[in-house]
């Protein structure tokens, strides 16, 4: 993965960004208990940043809720990402940022898939097939140039 | 001792205190000058330098010690001549003799003459930058004062001053003088002719631009320092004091606009926005368009928001500086050529929404909009014909929103008083636009109306009918009330708008009057927006005056329109039964009978005089079916202004006390007791300017301490607090009993601890002893409150047996003093803090962890001395079961004690860790989006 060469997408679309999600009564209600919903998986990747624009993958619509799915009977969670263009070598990085924010604050019990949504990559079947390889994938974050990358990706979105 | 061994001692053995006893000599006349310095003349004369050089020093010192207007200007003239001929002697002499020289031009005798020798001397006879930087100081310190002082003698040597003055400044290094030697400069350039030297005098102040200074750290806080901006400042000042200045000072602000260094960039902005007020646009023609092009430039491609700001600042100023200038079409300077450009420029982002620079154009337009009116006028004319042009073709909703927000924009000039209208046909396209989208876009729509009434835009006929639709209309949200009622006020406030407000209100009032129903909050609300008019007030607030509670919540804000008799009389009188009602249990009643009181003034007397007369003094007030009058009475009279009403205050307490306290005593409910207690030391505080009714107070409060009970304790804490509160130092006597009793293992102790909350509690829900009731609050008294009490609780400090119920106290005291004054205590108070999350009182967990979460925050080092014990509990807090806000406060300290340094956060990490996996699957969300924050603080802890 080349990281040194400008940016491939000059002129990405910029897209608004969801309003925060509201507060209700029943959230300070401790006796009500919340299921994690899709909302909330949302809320943990949209803020995760482009490696390549100061924008994130919400802005980008790289990410939206619709691509977001999650069964709490089977303790699963399934994202789908649109990278900005077809040809995109990011698109790889964006998966890991997106798998690894997910591994570090999703409760351990869920199964997290990462796909590219069908059609909007050419090398879309490689690239999944790299990202939902438990082994690649925990390899990957133990390397310590592509761990700083990815999280550089994440760390800003506390901002 | 004469005069000579004096000398002698002081030439010899260097004894300071010479300097007093000759001085003094000097003062009584027992020496004159002249013999002074026959005496020390051997010495002056003598052939060792060292002795010359320590008589200078000597007759300096003596010469400080004594008034400046001692020397008689002959004699001043004589000690200069002298001086000055010592300048030339040698140049360890030089600088005792500046010494001198400082001293005598600050003499009130000296003479024209004498000032232009001594600047004569200081510029021929030495070379300023070659003295070490004190001697520099001395130097500029004369330049200054003369050319304060004494610019008549300044004058006299005219433009060969300013040549000396760069000569002796050139090179010139130490922040001390150079701040000086700007001030001289200002002045220079103000009243001296620098016009044969102005590029020399140019170029020595600009080679300090722009300013890079880090003033050193001081070791004492006595010791002056210069600080960047003192220095920047004055350097500005030189720069932007002179229009000769321009031809030079513009090239090279914009060299550095060209600069990749931001803060050059805008500190040449900094400069250029002050330099319009002296500069002159024909001077620098050729230099206004590249100006032009860096200041967009800038704007547009800021990289963070102060480039931005002093970019779009530097552009008004831009177009200020052009519109000073005389023009017509013809001329190269002209405010409409340059309008086009920006215009020209600007105008394609405008129309590619979904682009970045949307709104910075729209930003760089509204700056040159804000230059003056005729920019404003040419940019709205131009700018909002072609943005609701593009409103009506787009498809888009956000894009349409875009465009609305961005006529908003438009329409904002804050910093133009003057009136300016809307070109023509403009302001009537806007009304159209507003009321075919009123339903889509409500909230754009509110803001355009306020800005275009702003503008004294006369809105049509139709506005009236959409206003009062959408104020019928139910659940209006709670953004858009704000909007509603800023631009019903607007409508209110100004005559030419009279009409239309008049048929808003009509329309409102029929819509519940037909019906025979009651008004809507939100109908009330708007109408009594609608009132907001000091002449119109009382007419149009009795069209529909209607009691209702929310009446009472709303009308205080129509008080400063009407007249505070009319208030009483109309007002309060007519709502006093509704008022019986409410008073019980409506935090508003209590507030409206407040407020009613504070407007009382001299002409309300007889109305307040007959209202006690009739009601308190009363007898039958006291029984208990005329609970709920007495206590309106009480907020009434307890918010009585003591500039009017001092007397009658007297006179009150004097006749209701012992009633008061007899019913204190007796009754049965404790929230009446309460008020009965507060609206007692409200009384006692206001009148504690006499001492009678102190003496009395106390002898009440020694009284309460024989009995102690509930009540009684209450009684004493209220009484107590109303005393402090104007005499904060009377809390001395007081405070040593409450300890005592708060060391009881009794229910007096527990007592006790409630009664330490109420002193120290400053919030509203004590409205009878508060400055809004016009009670007398000493500016200090919080401060010295709790440091009495820390002083005091010092000793339970230490104690490791606090009782739960102290402990509680002192956590809730800690969360009621304002930070600020708490900063020094706070860490001392830390391990007790910590202590407290470890008690088995629940209680307390809360609020102690609050105060930690605080200080962890401001001051993360005050912690590391007890991470040992703090991480642990801290973590088995985070999955604490009962109470999910203790959860996300630990999690939040969890948090913060990340920004501590690594290698001491490295041996939990992995435990936290590990906790944090069960808190981000905490079963309430709220927890969750703290668990996951601080999740990645500590897995990022190295990143």
């Amino acid at each position: 993965m080349d990281l040194s060469s400008g940016p491939q997408n000059l002129n990405p679309t910029i897209y608004e960004r969801t309003e925060e999600r509201t507060v209700q009564a029943s959230d300070y209600d401790n006796d009500a208990s919340d299921e994690i919903d899709r909302r909330e998986i949302f809320d943990l990747i949209r803020t995760i940043n482009d490696p390549e624009h100061p924008l994130t993958l919400e802005e980008l619509n790289v990410v939206d809720l619709d691509g977001v799915t999650i069964d709490n009977q089977a303790n699963t969670v399934r994202v789908q990402f649109r990278p900005t263009i077809p040809h995109c070598s990011m698109a790889t990085l964006i998966g890991l940022s997106i798998r690894a924010k997910l591994l570090y604050t999703l409760p351990s019990r869920y199964k997290v898939g990462v796909n590219i949504i069908e059609g909007a990559h050419i090398q879309e079947n490689q690239i999944n097939k790299q990202l939902n390889d438990k082994e690649r994938v925990t390899a990957a974050l133990e390397n310590n140039h592509l761990r700083a990358v990815v999280n550089r990706c994440i760390i800003a979105s506390d901002a | 001792m004469n005069c000579q061994t004096l000398i002698e001692k002081f030439v010899n053995d260097r004894d300071e205190t010479v300097v007093n006893q000759l001085g003094q000599l000097l003062i009584t006349k027992e020496l004159t000058l002249v013999d002074f310095i026959v005496d020390i003349g051997d010495y002056l004369q003598s052939t060792e330098l060292s002795k010359r050089s320590t008589a200078l020093t000597l007759i300096g010192n003596i010469l400080n010690h004594l008034p400046n207007t001692f020397l008689q200007s002959n004699e001043i003239h004589h000690l200069l001549v002298f001086i000055g001929a010592k300048m030339g002697d040698h140049h360890i002499l030089a600088q005792p003799a500046v010494d001198l020289f400082r001293i005598l031009a600050k003499q009130s005798t000296i003479n024209d003459e004498d000032c232009v020798i001594m600047m004569k001397s200081i510029f021929s006879d030495v070379y300023v930058q070659s003295f070490p930087q004190a001697s520099r100081y001395n130097v500029f310190v004369i330049l200054l004062h003369f050319l304060l002082y004494r610019l008549d003698a300044v004058q006299q040597l005219g433009s060969d001053f300013v040549c000396n003055f760069i000569q002796a400044m050139d090179g010139e290094r130490d922040p001390r003088n150079l701040v000086l030697c700007f001030q001289c400069l200002q002045y220079m350039t103000k009243y001296l002719d620098i016009e044969p030297y102005k590029e020399e005098l140019f170029e020595v102040v600009a080679c300090y631009f722009p300013m890079e200074y880090k003033p050193k750290a001081t070791n004492s806080e006595t010791e002056e320092t210069i600080t960047h901006e003192q220095l920047v400042l004055s350097l500005r000042n030189v720069l932007t004091s002179n229009e000769k200045f321009a031809q030079y000072c513009i090239p090279m602000l914009i060299e550095k606009l060209e600069s990749d260094i931001p803060t050059a960039r805008l500190a040449a902005m900094d400069v250029f926005i002050h330099c319009i007020e002296e500069y002159n646009a024909r001077d620098i023609t050729s230099y206004l368009v590249p100006l032009w092009n860096l200041f967009s430039k800038q704007a547009l491609c800021a990289e963070n928001q102060e480039i931005e700001t002093s970019a779009l600042r530097a552009i008004t100023s831009l177009m200020q500086l052009i519109g000073k200038s005389i023009q017509n079409d013809e001329t190269e300077i002209s405010t409409k050529k340059f309008v086009d450009r920006s215009i020209r420029e600007c105008e394609n982002f405008l129309k590619e929404l979904d682009l970045k620079l949307v709104w910075p154009a729209t930003k760089v337009l509204h700056a040159v909009a804000r230059a003056n009116t005729t920019c404003s006028s040419l940019i709205w004319s131009s700018i909002l014909p072609l943005l609701m042009k593009q409103f009506e073709n787009l498809e888009q909703i956000n894009h349409k929103r875009t465009i609305l927000d961005m006529i908003i924009y438009f329409l904002q000039l804050p910093n133009i008083r003057t009136t300016i209208k809307l070109p023509s046909g403009i302001p009537e396209e806007l009304w159209i636009l507003i009321s075919t989208h009123f339903q889509t876009y409500p909230s754009h729509c509110l803001s355009l109306i306020h800005n275009l009434l702003q503008l004294h835009a006369v809105p049509s006929q139709v506005l009236e009918d959409d206003l009062t639709k959408f104020i019928l209309q139910d659940n209006i949200a709670d953004e858009l009330k704000i909007k509603l009622s800023a631009v019903l006020r607007m409508l209110a406030s100004s005559v030419s708008f009279d009409r239309i407000c008049t048929n808003i209100l009509t329309n409102l009032i029929q819509s519940w009057t037909v019906t025979k129903t009651a008004p809507t909050n939100e109908t009330l609300e708007c109408c009594i927006d609608l009132c907001h008019n000091s002449e119109r007030c009382q007419e149009r607030l009795e069209r529909f005056f209607f009691p209702s509670a929310q009446f009472i919540r709303l009308l205080p804000s129509l008080f400063k329109y009407l007249s505070p008799i009319y208030i009483l009389t109309n007002l309060f009188t007519s709502l006093f039964d509704l008022l019986l009602t409410l008073i019980d249990h409506d935090q508003y009643a209590k507030i409206f009978c407040s407020k009613c009181a504070s407007v009382a003034n001299e002409s309300c007397k007889t109305f307040v005089e007959n209202f006690y007369q009739s009601n308190l003094f009363n007898d039958s007030i006291w029984q208990t079916d005329k609970q709920m009058n007495l206590l309106v009475i009480m907020y009434f009279i307890g918010s009585l202004k003591r500039q009017f009403f001092q007397n009658e205050l007297e006179i009150i307490f004097n006749r209701i006390n012992k009633k008061l306290l007899e019913q204190i005593l007796n009754h049965s409910s404790n929230e009446i007791i309460n008020i009965y207690c507060y609206f007692f030391g409200n009384l006692i505080n206001k009148l504690s300017s006499k001492n009678e009714i102190i003496e009395q107070a106390q002898t009440i409060i020694k009284q309460c301490e024989t009995s102690l009970d509930q009540v009684h304790i209450h009684l004493w804490i209220i009484l107590v607090k109303a005393l402090i509160l104007s005499r904060p130092t009377m809390i001395e006597q007081y405070i040593s009993t409450l300890i005592l009793w708060m060391n009881e293992k009794t229910p007096i102790g527990d007592l006790a601890c409630q009664s330490l909350k109420v002193l120290t509690n400053f919030d509203e829900q004590s409205l009878l002893l508060s400055s809004q009731t016009d009670c007398i609050i000493h500016p200090m008294v919080k401060q010295i409150i709790f440091m009495n009490i820390l002083s005091k609780m010092k000793p339970f400090l230490t104690n490791n047996d606090l009782l739960p119920n102290q402990m509680n106290v002192l956590v809730d005291l800690l969360d009621n003093i304002p930070k600020s004054i708490i900063q020094n205590e706070i860490i001392s108070l830390l391990p007790i803090l910590i202590r407290a999350l470890t008690l088995s009182n629940e209680t307390v967990w809360s609020s102690s962890l609050n105060s930690i979460c605080n200080l962890i925050k401001s001051e993360p080092n005050t912690i590391i001395d007890h991470i040992d014990t703090i991480l642990p509990r801290l973590t088995a807090l985070s999955t604490y079961k009962k109470d999910m806000s203790i959860r996300i406060t630990s999690l939040q300290c969890l948090k913060y004690i990340t920004s501590l340094p690594i290698h001491k956060l490295q041996p939990y990490r992995r435990h936290v860790i590990h906790v944090l996996k069960t808190c981000v699957d905490d079963h309430k969300r709220l927890v969750r989006r703290q668990a996951v924050d601080t999740q990645m603080s500590w897995c990022l802890l190295n990143a």
